[in-house]
């Protein structure tokens, strides 16, 4: 899966949580983009979203890497890791 | 009266999510005027043989706005949403500042009496129907904090950062009056200095069928929604269902005096107790001699008499059986009948049955009546029942607002389910 379209499908996964936020905040976000600092995603927010990745990327994300987790790039990454050695 | 200076206890903060008025002011203006917020409501309309009629909050924008500024994400449960929001403005309105997230520590001094009922039912459904269709993961970690009973307290501890006794009463509609009470007795025990209290319920379908097949919701199919909540008259048919949430800041006088806060009222106490479900007494009929004895014990525990009630803001639900007995109750523990009655109202006539809000609903309204000097006006009870109209002359019981009423002490009560009963006497402000 090319790295754009993991960014596309991880920006529809993230874009419900944003959903009463302004449009600007969602189409502003990029890759560096810290999802606990910036976008206010707290523990809750990102195990649900890890719950959208594994579904979404058959993937199987575990506990320990979740933490890893900081910005979109980090989640692309991992995405990547895991489908090369699936 | 109790009027010794030692913890006295006052209301410095309104919040309201009402069927007629969402905030405060709007809220005051909808009561003004008589205000019904009952509609046509196309989800019902084919689940329930009551037919589409309720009375549920409507926004325009203000649901959004509020889940942006908490950053509420995937709130489903309508019930949490309304009770926060009333939350956090009466906590506005008293005056008082939010602590900032990363503050090093709560305030201590501040709790939360949050109650609810069925509160968490669409978070619930929700998990339920994933898991019926095996997508256990999405259920999602987010479900049992908006599934459990503290929910509408533990999320508004979190918004204000709340470090006094943090929770959520329970006892069906007279959870919001109950929860007042309570916060009442932790101030007046010198254990916190102020305390949200109030409740909050949802909307949910599923909430309402029971209702409906048990026959106490109004059936008639021909009805226009607005006249379909008929507290203490003769053809009340049953209740109309309602959804919303209500808060009142309670605090030591000595806090808010401290800190030049507005004092809409003062508290004076007031009794809780239960039937027992013996005689007349049920887990759904309220028992007579519960009420009359709650009545009384009120009367004693806040040091009123009985002939300085101006008003009673009553649970009056619009139910055939019910009216006539709240008001037979009254009768018998006032000692006061037809002329000498007090004024007596019912908001469920504008917002119908809000459960678990309605006590808290109806105590906002109370403490507006108070501090602005009206009665709101009873809707729908042009033809008063006969057993009412026997006991209580019909100009006790306006059909149009009335100002500069002189109201100085207020009766509010509440009953529900369990045969649970809680009376407040709420008295207008003076040094």
């Amino acid at each position: 899966m090319d790295k754009q379209a993991i960014v596309t499908q991880l920006k529809e996964i993230i874009k419900p949580f944003l959903e009463h936020e302004d449009d600007s905040v969602f189409e502003g976000i990029n890759e560096q983009t810290n999802l606990v600092d910036e976008l206010s995603f707290d523990s809750v927010d990102l195990i649900e979203i890890v719950i959208e990745i594994e579904e979404a990327f058959e993937i199987k994300i575990e506990d320990s890497e979740i933490s890893t987790i900081k910005t979109l790039a980090d989640m692309i990454g991992l995405i990547q890791t895991k489908q090369a050695n699936a | 009266m109790n009027m010794d200076n030692e913890n006295r206890v006052v209301i410095t903060g309104l919040g309201v999510v009402a069927p007629n008025g969402v905030g405060k002011d709007r809220f005051l203006e909808a009561l003004q005027n008589g205000e019904s917020g009952a509609a046509r409501i196309e989800e019902l309309d084919e689940f329930m043989e009551a037919g589409g009629m309720a009375a549920f909050p409507k926004f325009e924008g203000e649901d959004s706005a509020f889940m942006r500024r908490f950053k509420l994400r995937k709130l489903q449960s309508t019930g949490i949403l309304y009770g926060c929001m009333a939350g956090v403005e009466a906590w506005e309105d008293a005056g008082l500042s939010i602590a900032p997230k990363d503050a090093l520590e709560p305030d201590w001094d501040s709790g939360c009496i949050m109650g609810g009922g069925i509160t968490g039912i669409e978070s619930i459904d929700y998990g339920i129907k994933m898991a019926d269709v095996g997508k256990m993961k999405k259920v999602g970690p987010r479900n049992i904090q908006q599934s459990m009973s503290s929910a509408p307290s533990a999320y508004l501890g979190g918004m204000l950062g709340l470090g006094n006794q943090v929770t959520s009463n329970s006892s069906a509609c007279a959870t919001g009056t109950e929860a007042l009470l309570m916060a009442y007795h932790r101030i007046k025990g010198g254990r916190a200095k102020r305390m949200l209290a109030g409740g909050c319920d949802s909307r949910l379908k599923y909430i309402w069928a029971s209702f409906d097949v048990m026959r106490v919701l109004n059936r008639n199919p021909d009805i226009d929604p607005v006249k379909a909540s008929r507290p203490l008259s003769a053809s009340a048919a049953g209740f109309l269902p309602g959804a919303g949430g209500g808060a009142l800041v309670v605090e030591s006088l000595e806090s808010a005096q401290a800190r030049g806060a507005r004092i809409y009222a003062e508290l004076l106490g007031g009794s809780t107790n239960s039937g027992g479900q013996r005689g007349q007494g049920s887990i759904t009929a309220p028992s007579n001699v519960g009420i009359v004895r709650c009545i009384q014990d009120m009367i004693k525990e806040t040091g009123v008499t009985a002939d300085q009630i101006d008003l009673i803001s009553g649970h009056l639900t619009g139910t055939a059986i019910g009216d006539p007995t709240e008001i037979k109750s009254w009768v018998e523990a006032l000692n006061r009948r037809g002329e000498d009655f007090p004024y007596v109202n019912s908001l469920k006539s504008m917002i119908g049955h809000c459960l678990s809000a309605a006590g808290a609903v109806e105590s906002v309204g109370a403490v507006l009546q108070i501090y602005h000097d009206f009665v709101h006006p009873t809707l729908n009870c042009e033809d008063l029942h006969p057993d009412i109209a026997d006991k209580v002359s019909t100009n006790r019981i306006p059909q149009e607002c009335i100002y500069d009423a002189g109201i100085n002490v207020l009766a509010k009560a509440s009953f529900g389910f369990g045969d649970v009963n809680t009376c407040l006497i709420l008295k207008k402000w003076t040094k």
